[in-house]
């Protein structure tokens, strides 16, 4: 529980360096390089896997660690309202996980989902690069149609340096693959009210799971000394606040970037 | 100083045995004075019920000073109630007010199952004891007392630890039901001093293995037990007993 929890928080370190480039003001160049660095690395790659053993570990373990648990008291008291002194977040980590987990199955499905296996729109996307290949081999750069050079560059699907590599590119099922903007994608996502609400939520129940984890895993890994403990204790505020509050600032900044026509 | 005389509700787990089905009751009592203690404001009912032939409430006690760890109660959803450092037997009846209703519990635990009313078996805890709770020596001749420097530090530790009186409050008041508290108490007593090395990697393995097999949930640092604690053990213990059992399932080569 501990390890693959510290592993998590590890991933979530990689993931909010990586997606603060959203906040760059480049049209999503640095951002959709970054994905694309982040979709074609082999190592990523592998890593990918197994950051999905790591979830899948954590919440088989989640699971059985609140069955025993729950199991272990089979009469209830009868006056409630008492925990004791612990805190809400330590007391309720099954139920701030279960959200998350819930997130993060909408989140898969909207990005990396839509990246892996297309949409209606991906279809249209390789089709378009596909005539954006012919367009090329016949008659060069300067004479792609105007409006499908603006639907690729401009519209959605590409920045204009994937662009440039997928005109280099010989295969179209690799340009596929290439050049879809994540940075577009995340931009429309953004736009929908429901999405932003749910991400915000589900980032202060990360904040609360984070609260108590960080620090309950060091404890499980049996690290306890005065030297040391303000620093984890310390480093747990830090991550509780600082991470959530980063990835909670995207979905709001984009969305109030869209209602004032800044996006 | 004149104490004041109180007026209670009574809302307490009546069960005639470990297999009975029980339930709450209530009970009213009337001039319980706040000089008293919680355990005699309970004497005071039970003389009540005895003489109008009802079956006094059965609770666990014995010294009532707070040192021997047999009386419990979880009162108002508190391990012996609301006072802090307190055991239920020096809870006086000022912590309360005229009028009010009190929930009186047994400890709650799988592991802790109850014999009658708010008596609970607490043997797992000897089990747990037996399995490592001490050190093996040789009898013969005692050791001269100085032979075994000790530091103060180290002892201060080691005693902050044995202050643990094996109540039970840590389990009953963990929502997991956890006995990491007092195991770890255990460990950390005798982890401290010289005399616990020799076998010090074969305890925790023991203790923690009888735990497990007793039935108590898993601890998940909620920190309950070390706030209801009514000696204040605190739950580094828990912590410095994590390490050592990693380190004896990881490089000992002692097997428990
Ligand atoms: C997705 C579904 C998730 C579920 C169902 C879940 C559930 C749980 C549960 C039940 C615990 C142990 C309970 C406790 O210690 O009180 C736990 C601990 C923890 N979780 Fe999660 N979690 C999830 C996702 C995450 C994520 C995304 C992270 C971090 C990025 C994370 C980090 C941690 C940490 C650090 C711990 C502490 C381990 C310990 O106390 O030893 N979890 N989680
Ligand atoms: S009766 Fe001995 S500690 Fe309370």
């Amino acid at each position: 529980m501990a390890i693959t929890g510290l592993f998590l928080v590890s991933f979530l370190l990689v993931h909010v360096m990586g997606n603060i480039q959203l906040f760059y003001q480049d049209g999503g160049l640095a951002f959709n390089n970054y994905t694309k660095f982040m979709t074609t690395n082999p190592i990523i790659k592998t890593m990918e896997w197994v950051l999905f053993a790591g979830f899948v570990v954590h919440i088989i373990y989640a699971m059985l660690l609140t069955l025993q648990n729950n199991a272990s008291r089979p009469v209830k008291y009868a006056y409630k309202g008492k925990n004791g002194g612990a805190s809400w977040a330590s007391r309720n980590m099954f139920i701030t996980g279960s959200v998350m987990f819930i997130f993060l199955v909408v989140h898969l499905v909207m990005f990396w989902g839509t990246y892996k296996f297309g949409s209606g729109e991906a279809t249209t996307i390789q089709n378009a690069y596909e005539q954006a290949w012919k367009v090329k081999d016949a008659s060069g750069l300067a004479s792609l149609d105007a409006e499908l050079a603006h639907d690729i560059v401009k519209h959605k699907y590409i920045d204009y340096e994937s662009y440039q590599e997928i005109l280099k590119l010989g295969n179209p099922a690799d340009m596929k693959a290439m050049g879809y903007s994540m940075y577009n994608l995340t931009l429309d996502s953004f736009r929908q009210l429901w999405i932003v609400i749910l991400y915000v939520l589900a980032m202060v129940l990360l904040a609360f799971h984070l609260n108590h984890g960080f620090q309950s895993s060091f404890r499980s890994l049996g690290f306890v000394h005065d030297k040391y403990l303000p620093l984890i204790k310390g480093g747990g505020q830090v991550v509780t606040v600082v991470f959530p509050l980063l990835f909670a600032a995207m979905p709001v900044y984009f969305y109030i970037g869209s209602v004032i026509g800044k996006f | 100083m004149a104490g004041k005389n109180l007026n209670l509700t009574l809302k307490i787990w009546r069960q005639n045995g470990p297999a009975a089905k029980g339930q709450m009751k209530e009970y009213k009592v009337s001039d319980i004075s706040t000089e008293m203690s919680f355990l005699e404001m309970l004497d005071v009912l039970n003389e009540r019920l005895v003489r109008e032939g009802e079956d006094p409430i059965a609770f666990d006690h014995d010294c009532r000073e707070g040192i021997c760890g047999m009386c419990s109660l979880m009162i108002n959803g508190l391990a012996h109630g609301p006072s802090r450092r307190t055991t239920t037997c020096q809870l006086h009846m000022r912590s309360f007010n005229d009028g009010d209703t009190i929930y009186i519990e047994p400890w709650r635990a799988k592991a802790f199952p109850v014999i009658k009313d708010l008596v609970v078996d607490r043997s797992a805890f000897d089990h747990i004891m037996h399995a490592g709770g001490y050190i093996s020596v040789n009898t013969g001749n005692a050791q001269d007392a100085n032979e075994m420097p000790i530091s103060t530090q180290v002892a201060d530790h080691a005693m902050d630890a044995a202050e643990c009186i094996g109540c039970g409050a840590c389990v009953a008041s963990c929502k997991n039901a956890s006995a990491m508290l007092f195991v770890s108490a255990k460990v950390a007593h005798l982890g401290h001093l010289p005399q616990g090395q020799p076998e010090r990697m074969l305890r925790v393995q023991r203790m923690v293995r009888t735990m497990d097999e007793a039935g108590f949930g898993n601890c998940t640092n909620t920190g309950a037990c070390e706030v209801q604690c009514p000696k204040g053990i605190s739950i580094k213990n828990i912590a410095k007993m994590n390490a050592d059992y990693l380190r004896a399932s990881l490089i000992s080569e002692v097997k428990g």
